[in-house]
């Protein structure tokens, strides 16, 4: 089970449209846990969903009339992972123009990062393998070969299917796929 | 009709601008001294480089930003303290979202529901818009279920139920591949013929400007750059940036000096200037000094005729670069390093490298101050004068 959660963020106060949204996430979402804030709401679940969040958003700013902006995590392995990460986000968050953008992830993050880019930005995008050795060795490779894991297979001396399963296991985990150029773009910054 | 009427007299909405300034935390200004009048039922666009301040200029209409200074009336009602939510006005942020999760119907009548309108009334709204978009047949799908431009009606559904006062809308073509654009570019007009509503849209699409709007409001750096009627705009545009702005391909321009005989010249190339344009360089007190001319590609012809009509005003030159579009020809070529295009006939049938002459049509070209980038215009008292004078004269005719 991966754990998940959501940031909806007003410019403003969120009271007046609070209970709008929650009963509108709940209609896709079985969220466990929600938290709010003056200016935020915070909710956690634990299930894949395949609704574009950020029409969804988008959608919500031009009924309401409000300036909205939505953080989606990817999954988390342990709760604990995830409050961490959620702290670091919020922090984060508080310095992104507010109207940049409406729908926000760990990628519009490390994009709007990629020239302050420090340890901290690089644990919480990378995850448990910030200090991987092998699997940061293994996506350089991959990355340096023009992400042609038959080259980078036997560069690395593993078996191709090795390799596929690592870069696999590194989407699940990160939520970035470095078969698509933009993960790779932003992933080859924090290596 | 009936339905059209009465929505039109609902609608009603007059905007004004007066003075709008916007000044950020950080001190950066976004908008400069915008001044508007926006007449009910006006389709206005502001059109203008990113960067420019024309989606800033909206989200202040919509209340989404605040107004450092200045005052916006909506309806002769000074609006700048009121909440978005009261001000009447529906948004389309980007058309093409949708709730993803709801039927057709749901996704128009969801915004009502959150105004707590009775469900006989959305029902009625929901059903009415479906039909003006031709949707009926499609309100128990869900957004995945439909084509672009069905999902691109059934957004602007959601903002056609509101009942709104005024569209603002923001580049909501900006995601849709080219042809589905050119249809949307042609629903909305047709859209706006049926509801009368007055319409605030922004683009960044000089081409969506000019097939849309009833005015264009052309910005740069936060400033108004000129305010018109497309046709107005593309034949007197105000200054260097909205010559080269508007219009596809962008206008022409040749750095040169007009002689005492008003023989115009850039390097070795010479254009006989026509009076009228001549009294204008000299009433400016231009002649002798750099001028820049800017011409349309359009105005530069190949047929014998109007080398016949400008023998002045004829040039020899080689092709660079000659683009095929099927009915016409763009054909670029170089004088005294200013890159030309001008659109010919396709039938001509030139080639990179070919050796041929093009006629400058010197009445539709424009002349600019290079250090201010402004049009040289007539001075009006002296036109007045002059057309008071011809009467005059005319009269005198007549009485003899």
């Amino acid at each position: 089970m991966m754990y998940r959660y959501l940031i909806i963020e007003s410019k403003k106060d969120i009271k007046n449209d609070e209970s709008m949204i929650i009963s509108l996430f709940s209609e896709f979402i079985d969220f466990t846990k929600k938290e709010t804030s003056h200016n935020a709401i915070y909710l956690f679940y634990a299930h894949e969903s395949d609704i574009s969040l950020s029409d969804v958003i988008l959608n919500i700013m031009s009924d309401t009339l409000s300036d909205l902006r939505l953080f989606s995590s990817f999954g988390f392995e342990s709760e604990y992972d995830l409050k961490i990460h959620l702290e670091y986000i919020k922090l984060k968050l508080k310095s992104i123009p507010f109207n940049k953008h409406a729908y926000l992830d760990d990628k519009v993050i490390l994009n709007e990062s990629l020239h302050r880019i420090d340890d901290e930005l690089r644990k919480h995008i990378l995850k448990k393998y910030a200090s991987d050795k092998m699997m940061m060795e293994c996506i350089k490779v991959y990355l340096e070969s023009n992400q042609n894991t038959s080259v980078a297979s036997k560069k690395l001396y593993i078996h191709r299917n090795t390799l596929l399963q690592r870069l696999d296991k590194f989407n699940q985990i990160t939520g970035f796929d470095l078969r698509i150029f933009l993960d790779a773009y932003l992933i080859y910054h924090l290596l | 009709m009936n339905i059209q009427c009465n929505k039109r007299e609902n609608n009603m909405a007059t905007l004004k601008l007066k003075d709008i300034n916007k000044v950020y935390p950080n001190g950066v200004q976004a908008v400069f001294d915008f001044s508007l009048e926006i007449r009910d039922k006006e389709f206005i666009v502001f059109v203008g480089p990113s960067g420019c301040g024309k989606s800033t200029t909206l989200r202040m209409i919509a209340g989404l930003e605040e107004i450092t200074s200045g005052e916006l009336y909506i309806d002769d009602e000074l609006v700048n303290d009121k909440a978005p939510k009261d001000r009447n006005i529906a948004m389309v942020f980007q058309s093409y979202a949708l709730y993803p999760h709801m039927t057709v119907y749901d996704n128009m009548a969801f915004g009502l529901k959150l105004r707590k309108m009775p469900k006989n009334v959305i029902n009625e709204k929901v059903t009415e818009a479906a039909e003006i978009l031709g949707l009926k047949a499609y309100l128990k799908r869900k957004p995945k279920a439909l084509s672009g431009g069905q999902r691109q009606r059934v957004a602007l559904g959601r903002a056609i139920v509101r009942n709104a006062k005024v569209f603002l809308m923001d580049e909501p073509l900006s995601n849709l591949d080219a042809k589905l654009r050119v249809q949307m570019r042609g629903e909305l007009i047709k859209l706006h013929n049926k509801l009368v509503t007055t319409t605030i849209y922004v683009t960044h699409d000089q081409i969506e400007a000019m097939t849309m709007a009833s005015r264009i409001v052309v910005m740069k750096d936060g400033y108004i750059m000129q305010v018109g009627a497309p046709k107005d705009i593309y034949d007197n545009p105000n200054n260097i940036f909205v010559a080269g702005f508007i219009g596809t391909p962008p206008m022409n321009f040749i750095r040169g000096i007009v002689d005492t005989k008003g023989l115009f010249t850039s390097g070795i190339h010479k254009l006989q200037v026509p009076d009228d344009k001549f009294e204008l360089i000299t009433e400016n007190k231009m002649v002798g000094k750099e001028i820049v001319l800017g011409i349309r590609p359009e105005d530069i012809h190949d047929q014998q005729i109007v080398m016949d009509t400008y023998p002045g005003a004829v040039l020899e030159i080689i092709v660079d670069v000659a683009e095929l579009l099927g009915s016409e020809t763009n054909l670029y070529t170089n004088i005294n390093e200013n890159h030309i295009c001008a659109v010919i006939s396709a039938r001509t049938g030139v080639h990179i490298g070919d050796k041929m002459k093009l006629a400058f049509d010197m009445h539709k070209c424009h002349f600019f101050d290079p250090s201010t980038e402004q049009r040289l215009v007539a001075d009006l008292n002296r036109i007045a004068k002059t057309t008071k004078k011809v009467k005059k004269e005319e009269t005198k005719k007549v009485e003899k």
